[in-house]
């Protein structure tokens, strides 16, 4: 390729690119992008968050340690009682298919009280959910824990999510709630 | 060989502005507050299953730790019906008076 030809195809790049760059700033200001929580992605979008998600989930949650007792029932009471107060909501309980939240949600939050697909190992599925609850995940409605909670208070409520789908509506009700301090 | 990378060009450059639009749209939603506390029914312990009952069960124990007063309670009124519940019921049964909270 003589360095005429070579010097025009690069000049159409850099044309071309700039087109392309008024085109996204035109897209983007002239409002274009349909933001509704009813309108789903599109295929490459989806793709895009999702992997974005899950190997910047992965990468961080990969060295935290993980307490050996999380199988404590000291740790699925105080897990239970919190899990009930702040995110059945959004997550559901025994029992209950959906709620506003879960219909209205984009991305909608996922049934935990479900047996579905571990991701990975067990340590790793605890890991990667100690840091989801901790750091929550940005643009979707589930909000970082972490600045109102200590890491203790989290773990518990991994430890209840390790038990979540064994339990029946009963005895999920029995686990989460809060006892008043006169009973004890 | 141009037009194939415009279009390539054109995927990312209209996938990234969305991206960026999308991941600047800050979700506020209100939490479901908590309904008032409830406290836990443990009458319910009587209709479950004892046989599916395993005391080291971390769940069985957490309940049995929500209901102390309540299986005391009810190893005496229940008794008869449900030799499951006596079990957990009788180590507290010694002690005496079922004191309703
Ligand atoms: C306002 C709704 C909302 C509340 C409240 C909420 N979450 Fe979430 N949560 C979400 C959404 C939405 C996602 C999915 C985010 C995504 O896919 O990008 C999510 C994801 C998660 C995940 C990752 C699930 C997986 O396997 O992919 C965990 C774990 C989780 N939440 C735990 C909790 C816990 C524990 C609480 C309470 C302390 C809580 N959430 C409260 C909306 C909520």
């Amino acid at each position: 390729m003589s360095i005429r030809k070579l010097l025009a195809c690069v000049r159409c790049l850099a044309v071309a690119g700039l087109v392309l760059i008024l085109a996204g700033a035109a897209y983007v200001y002239l409002g274009l992008y349909p933001i509704g929580a009813d309108t789903p992605h599109n295929a490459a979008t989806y793709w895009l968050l999702e992997s974005v998600r899950e190997r910047s989930v992965a990468r961080a949650a990969s060295g935290i340690a993980v307490p050996g007792d999380l199988d404590a029932s000291a740790r699925l009471l105080a897990g239970g009682a919190d899990y009930n107060d702040m995110c059945a909501g959004c997550h559901l309980e025994p029992g209950v298919k959906e709620s506003d939240f879960t219909l209205g949600l984009y991305p909608a939050p996922p049934n935990l009280a479900e047996a579905h697909d571990v991701h990975g190992d067990p340590e790793t599925r605890d890991q990667r959910r100690f840091w989801i609850i901790k750091h929550g995940i940005k643009a979707s409605g589930m909000p970082a824990w972490g600045p109102g909670h200590d890491d203790e208070r989290i773990w518990n409520m991994v430890a209840f999510l390790k038990r979540l789908p064994d339990l029946t509506p009963q005895q999920y009700q029995i686990v989460t709630a809060r006892k008043d301090s006169a009973a004890h | 060989m141009q037009v194939r990378l415009r279009k390539t060009g054109a995927i990312a450059l209209s996938t990234i502005p969305a991206l960026l639009v999308s991941l600047s749209v800050a979700a506020h939603e209100p939490e479901k507050h908590a309904e008032g506390a409830k406290a836990p029914d443990c009458a319910a312990m009587k209709d479950m299953d004892s046989a599916t009952m395993d005391k080291d069960d971390p769940v069985m124990q957490a309940m049995m730790e929500q209901c102390k007063g309540h299986m005391e309670s009810m190893a005496h009124s229940k008794s008869s019906a449900d030799s499951g519940q006596r079990d957990h019921g009788n180590e507290k049964a010694s002690e005496g008076s079922a004191h309703d909270h």
